[in-house]
């Protein structure tokens, strides 16, 4: 049996991509992201952050060029394969996007059980996750009684609760005061450090510019190191 | 094993988060699950409502005078061994049992009677038929596959005939159409109500695919709702519409309830049409 090893967990190839058959959001994208990289995505709004983020974790497809998942080259996917793929990642948005009728536990426990966790399973990773977020005295606490930091560790805790290979953070911190920022960012390096490849965007380029890690930066659709 | 049970939790879960909704989805199927019943319902006793029409319709043999017994029942025997038709009653009246009702039916008649000096009425044939499934062809071959020299004249009114028949078949397709009408309508609602309430979970079904949860997964616990909620409107109906059959019966003879089969295609039926308005409903909240 031959294992194929791939080092690049993302790799993009003349990758396009085009809204509205006219404006494009991506152009000419050429890139390699490696396992196990920290990887900063700068640039203003509407640059093409989130897109780029959007064709990682398959919310958009691209107009063209080729995208390589996990060694695996992505053309068109049904739902299910994309549904696979994307319990791999872990997703955290500006906006959170927590369920705020649930508490800090339900939330992590929707996704534990999206990718088949076990009750007991759950139960410990889920435990394991918000302690490592210093959220363990909030597990049963409803997401709306919780402070802007809190709620954005709790996606992050939800984007960790599977382990996944790849970290996907749009605008973390675009809601947070600068010392919540860096201590969410700070988990991120943690998360990092256990070989989760991690990818930030931000518009934030002072926070940026405090770190060392790699920094991709887009303008008008195209990447630049 | 443990997915199932998660899943099974989620529907209830979203029973709970539904409440509000809830009502008006089970109030809506009730009225359109007890609708069909209730035209179920009255499609079976359809055949009485027409019996009552054709109470007096039926085919009358005149036998010729002097015939034997023998020659009777072979006549009958050949009414009931017929494949194009569905008798429902023969009523053979022999020579003296009709001079009798003729004599019974005026007082005149009776004066007059002794002066005869023999009975004048030959025996008789009285067919009664079953108006399902039957067509004015069928009846006219049966008339002449009947048709003998024992039999002096056959009183056959076809046009009553037709029109009993036309009636019978109209109603017939009057009634199906509106059952499969309500059926439709119980779609086209369910889709929308489901829609609405499926609103207060958009951005669960969104979170639940951005953690990779599979359509099959995310559609599952509403499949599971929507199942329970089929459940309760069909019995809360099948309910409404027994309670109706008890006080029809009350007033009218002879009211026939749903057989066990319709009972059961009715539920089959229910459930089917409320899972697909489901899929329907949810496959509007994927993004592709």
């Amino acid at each position: 049996m031959i294992i194929c090893y791939h080092k690049s967990m993302i790799r993009m190839n003349h990758l396009y991509k085009t809204y509205l058959k006219t404006w494009p959001a991506l152009k000419n994208v050429n890139l390699e992201i490696d396992r196990g990289e920290f990887v900063f995505l700068t640039g203003p709004s509407g640059a093409g952050k989130t897109t780029f983020l959007e064709v990682i974790y398959l919310e958009e497809l691209p107009t063209r060029g080729e995208l390589y998942l996990f060694g695996e080259k992505i053309s068109k996917y049904t739902h299910k394969k994309r549904a696979l793929i994307r319990q791999k990642m872990g997703v955290v948005f500006q906006n959170f996007k927590l369920l705020f009728y649930k508490t800090a536990y339900e939330n992590l426990e929707l996704a534990a059980n999206v990718v088949g966790f076990s009750p007991q399973k759950a139960h410990k990773r889920i435990l394991e996750v918000l302690n490592q977020m210093k959220l363990s005295h909030k597990i049963n606490t409803p997401i709306y009684q919780l402070s802007g930091g809190e709620q954005q560790r709790v996606a992050i805790a939800r984007a960790l609760v599977t382990s996944p290979d790849l970290i996907l953070a749009d605008e973390p911190t675009g809601n947070l005061d600068p010392a919540i920022s860096k201590s969410i960012i700070k988990v991120l390096e943690q998360i990092n450090a256990r070989g989760t490849t991690v990818i930030m965007a931000t518009h934030d380029y002072d926070l940026v510019n405090e770190y060392s890690y790699r920094k991709l930066h887009v303008s008008k659709g195209k990447i630049y190191e | 094993m443990n997915k199932v049970f998660y899943l099974i939790k989620s529907a209830f879960s979203n029973m709970y988060h539904h409440r509000k909704v809830a009502f008006s989805l089970v109030l809506s199927l009730i009225i359109l699950i007890s609708a069909n019943l209730f035209l179920l319902m009255m499609h079976n006793n359809l055949q009485n409502v027409l019996e009552v029409f054709n109470k007096n319709l039926r085919i009358e043999l005149i036998l010729k005078k002097d015939i034997n017994n023998e020659d009777i029942k072979k006549n009958i025997n050949n009414i009931k061994n017929n494949n194009l038709i569905s008798v429902e009653e023969i009523v053979v009246n022999d020579a003296a049992e009709n001079l009798k009702n003729f004599v019974n039916s005026s007082e005149i008649i009776e004066k007059i009677y002794p002066l005869l000096d023999k009975n004048p009425l030959p025996a008789t044939i009285a067919i009664k038929i079953n108006f399902n499934k039957i067509s004015i062809e069928n009846i006219d071959r049966f008339i002449d596959k009947i048709d003998n020299n024992t039999i002096s004249t056959i009183i056959y009114p076809k046009e009553w005939f037709n029109k009993s028949l036309k009636i019978a078949k109209w109603s017939e397709y009057i009634a199906y159409g509106l059952i499969g009408l309500f059926f439709v309508l119980t779609y086209i609602l369910w889709i929308h109500i489901f829609k609405v309430s499926l609103f207060s979970v958009k951005k669960e079904i969104e979170i639940m695919e951005i953690v990779g949860g599979t359509k099959t997964y995310i559609k599952t616990p509403f499949v599971i709702e929507t199942f329970i909620y089929a459940v309760i409107s069909f019995l809360i109906s099948l309910g409404i519409m027994k309670y109706i059959y008890v006080g029809a019966d009350k007033l009218f003879n002879k009211i026939l309830f749903l057989t066990g089969e319709q009972i059961l295609y009715a539920f089959v039926l229910t459930v089917l049409i409320t899972l697909l308005g489901t899929e329907k409903a949810i496959g509007k909240f994927f993004k592709k």
